[in-house]
């Protein structure tokens, strides 16, 4: 009887063990978990190529200024060209991707700059994937031979290259609108001017109707822009066509008006005006000059900035005791309050891509740039100071510029425009000539 | 007979039983025991013994020391023994492809310039045609996109042919002969050296070597920065390897999602990293080929 159980027993274990090892032998496929990193993605730029008679100058400046565009975004690490193996003119022609595989370059960007009978340059460029060994794009640009041209020219196809290896649009085909601050800080002078996003090409406005200029915010789908000026002791919006210079009031009002931006539309205003001890926001159309009141709250509710897709306003209030952020539907109502961290929040902006919304925080005498969702959720600041303020974003929503003042001992300070990625990295300077507060960045310029 | 063997069996069995009782059961009457040391879940991986990792265990190099003295793990010298005459077929003939130089021979490379039939110029036939460029006029409209003068020093088709062998194994839908001929001699044999009961174990990978892999692979693979947020971005790749841990193809298996430019520039990126010098050859045991031929890499962005 014990003797059949052991048999039973023996063959059940000589059966699983079977089965384990058959389990054992089949071959399933192989799973790996990858994270990686996120680390600049080197590449090399060479010289575009002079031919045709084209001014050899001209290629050098366009790679300049594609690799500066590259570095300054953080994305990318330009390799140094002294360590380019095959010839720029040779890679132009043919990339022999073994030299550049050495150099642990993973992208290439190759091209030629050549006359056209008509007077006119072209700039053929090409962008290649080293290790696939493979073109990813491939774009031939007419221009005029201007070195205004050059720099633009240059930004397109750092677009191209950006937009092509990360997948967001590029941001350096842009310009920043800024106030250019000068005097001394009792009598400022604030005037409006205007740059490349990299700071070439700065210029002041002509013809300003105040030498007080505050926020210019650019138009999202025409060359417009919309600031508030002081005039005398009373600030007033205005409306500016920055390629035609013309401009004018966007409407005589009864109390002060401020805090302008434009609807997504790009046909609305909206803006505060102080009536009273209130403060409340306000919508115009331009093409009738039709207006609405959005908030009627009582106290202070201003710096209304649109979400992209046009259907809700977050605006700054004190309704509830200190400046916080609150979302409210675009025709008004459905008010609520979004920033509940400590200190107080002001110039929310939302995002062109509508993920987040920046603000200005202030806290213990310390001032925050910071973003947070829609909903409140998810802040982090990004940049601080003794007085940083201003944020605008670029057009594909992936970097930020805001002005910071250092002070230099008690009576003079300087003031300067930064960027910054909004996961807080690559903070760097934008070159401008004098104090510059308040940016405003444009729409991509690449049709 | 029989019934009385079993029962002498069963009687020494419970008196080893009873003994065993009395030796451990009794209380200690002696020294008190010390207070037990909290308990620490242990799991049990097997690892095998040509493990991979030995860039892994270098970040704890001060341990090594201690181990030299000990002549207890078996570990080490298989895999030396068996490494150095595999490594030895790869600069010889077989691929004339994406093998970067030493650094020491770079002026030799850099004198080839004008030589433009270089292997890395035949292996891709797409380089007959210079691909066309999209024209951008800033001003004028509609001038005709430039012809390619410049661009035709292409490579003949006779050598595309020449590299006819290359571009199959470079081909994103692997040749049929590569699974369906098993070109594995090295992955027969070895189990045949072993035990039986090492033979099961040894044909699959143990977590040293995929670990060793997957940290050759996260070293390899660089994300797009792009700011928008990642954490969607998670996707399998399916890698067709050959028998000399070159990757023979590559495919995102989520293709619906490649309309996504950042999704797609995320997938470039992964199928750059599998193909990189620094992940070429990969980090498998070359005896377990049948292991994995076929992978699935799952790519996922850090956190934070």
């Amino acid at each position: 009887m014990i003797q059949q159980i052991w048999s039973g027993r023996l063959s059940g274990i000589v059966a699983l063990c079977f089965a384990f090892f058959a389990a054992g032998t089949a071959q399933a496929r192989v799973h790996i978990d990858v994270t990686g990193n996120i680390n600049p993605l080197p590449i090399a730029v060479t010289e575009l190529q002079a031919q045709a008679g084209a001014d050899p100058s001209v290629g050098a400046s366009i790679s300049d200024v594609i690799t500066s565009d590259l570095r300054n975004s953080g994305a990318f690490r330009p390799l140094d060209p002294a360590s380019f193996i095959q010839a720029a003119q040779a890679a132009a022609d043919q990339p022999r991707f073994a030299d550049w595989k050495v150099l642990n370059a993973q992208a290439l960007v190759t091209g030629v700059v050549a006359a056209e009978p008509d007077g006119r340059l072209r700039a053929d460029f090409r962008l290649w994937d080293v290790t696939d060994q493979a073109q990813l794009a491939g774009v031939s640009y007419r221009f005029p031979p201007q070195a205004q041209s050059y720099r633009q020219i240059a930004h397109m196809i750092a677009d191209v290259i950006y937009k092509t290896l990360t997948g967001e649009d590029g941001y350096f085909n842009t310009q920043v609108v800024y106030v250019a601050e000068s005097g001394p800080l009792d009598r400022r002078v604030k005037r409006l001017a205007i740059m490349d996003q990299d700071g070439a090409n700065n210029r002041i406005l002509g013809d300003q109707p105040s030498s007080l200029i505050l926020t210019p915010r650019f138009s999202p789908n025409s060359p417009e822009i919309t600031y508030m000026a002081f005039m005398g002791a009373k600030p007033r919006v205005f409306v500016r066509n920055i390629e035609t210079g013309r401009q004018e009031p966007l409407g005589d009002f009864p109390g002060m008006s401020f805090a302008p931006r434009f609807a997504p539309d790009g046909n609305h205003v909206i803006f505060s005006q102080a009536i009273g001890a209130d403060t409340n926001i306000y919508v115009m159309d331009t093409r009738t000059r039709a207006i609405q009141q959005l908030t009627n709250s009582g106290g202070i509710s201003t710096a209304p900035s649109y979400s992209p897709d046009g259907s809700k306003i977050a605006f700054e209030s004190d309704r509830g005791g200190q400046p916080q952020i609150y979302v409210m539907d675009a025709g008004g109502g459905g008010a609520h309050r979004v920033s509940f961290g400590q200190g107080s929040y002001d110039d929310p902006v939302w995002s062109p891509r509508g993920d987040w919304i920046a603000f200005t925080k202030r806290q213990g005498g310390q001032f925050y740039i910071g973003v947070m969702r829609p909903d409140g959720s998810g802040e982090r600041t990004i940049a601080s100071g003794a007085h940083v303020e201003g944020p605008t974003w670029a057009p594909n929503g992936s970097v930020l510029m805001y002005f910071k003042q250092q002070w230099i001992g008690q009576t003079q300070s300087r003031t300067r425009i930064y960027s910054i990625r909004i996961t807080g990295q690559n903070e760097h300077e934008i070159p401008t000539p004098t104090d510059a507060s308040d940016p405003a960045w444009s729409p991509s310029l690449t049709q | 007979m029989d019934s009385m063997r079993s029962w002498l069996a069963a009687s020494i069995a419970v008196h080893a039983l009873i003994l065993a009782l009395i030796i451990f059961g009794l209380p200690y009457f002696h020294t008190k025991p010390k207070d037990m040391a909290p308990m620490i879940s242990v799991e049990l991986v097997t690892v095998g013994k040509e493990t991979t990792t030995k860039q892994v265990s270098d970040a704890n190099k001060v341990k090594e020391h201690p181990q030299e003295e000990q002549p207890a793990p078996p570990t080490p010298p298989p895999p030396q023994a068996e490494q150095p005459p595999k490594q030895e077929p790869q600069p010889t003939p077989p691929q004339p492809k994406l093998e970067p130089q030493p650094a020491p021979k770079l002026p030799d490379v850099a004198s080839e310039v004008p030589d433009l039939t270089t292997p890395d110029l035949t292996v891709k036939p797409s380089f007959k045609d210079m691909p066309k460029l999209a024209a951008v006029d800033t001003a004028v409209p509609a001038l005709a996109v430039p012809t390619k003068p410049d661009f035709k020093k292409v490579p003949p088709k006779p050598q595309v042919d020449q590299f006819q062998a290359v571009l199959k194994n470079l081909t994103k839908d692997p040749p049929k002969p590569l699974t369906d001929a098993p070109p594995v001699p090295k992955a027969k044999t070895p189990p045949t050296e072993r035990t039986g009961a090492q033979a099961p174990i040894a044909a699959n990978l143990t977590a040293s070597e995929m670990d060793a892999v997957r940290q050759q692979l996260n070293g390899c693979m660089n994300w797009p920065a792009a700011d928008k947020d990642l954490r969607d971005l998670q996707f399998d790749v399916d890698l067709t390897i050959n028998p000399d841990r070159t990757v023979a193809s590559a495919r995102i298996v989520d293709q619906g999602k490649m309309s996504d430019p950042v999704f797609a520039a995320a997938a470039r990126a992964a199928l750059r990293a599998v193909r990189m010098a620094q992940c070429t050859p990969l980090d498998l045991p070359p005896d377990k080929y049948q292991s994995w031929q076929e992978m699935t890499v799952t790519f996922s962005p850090p956190r934070g």
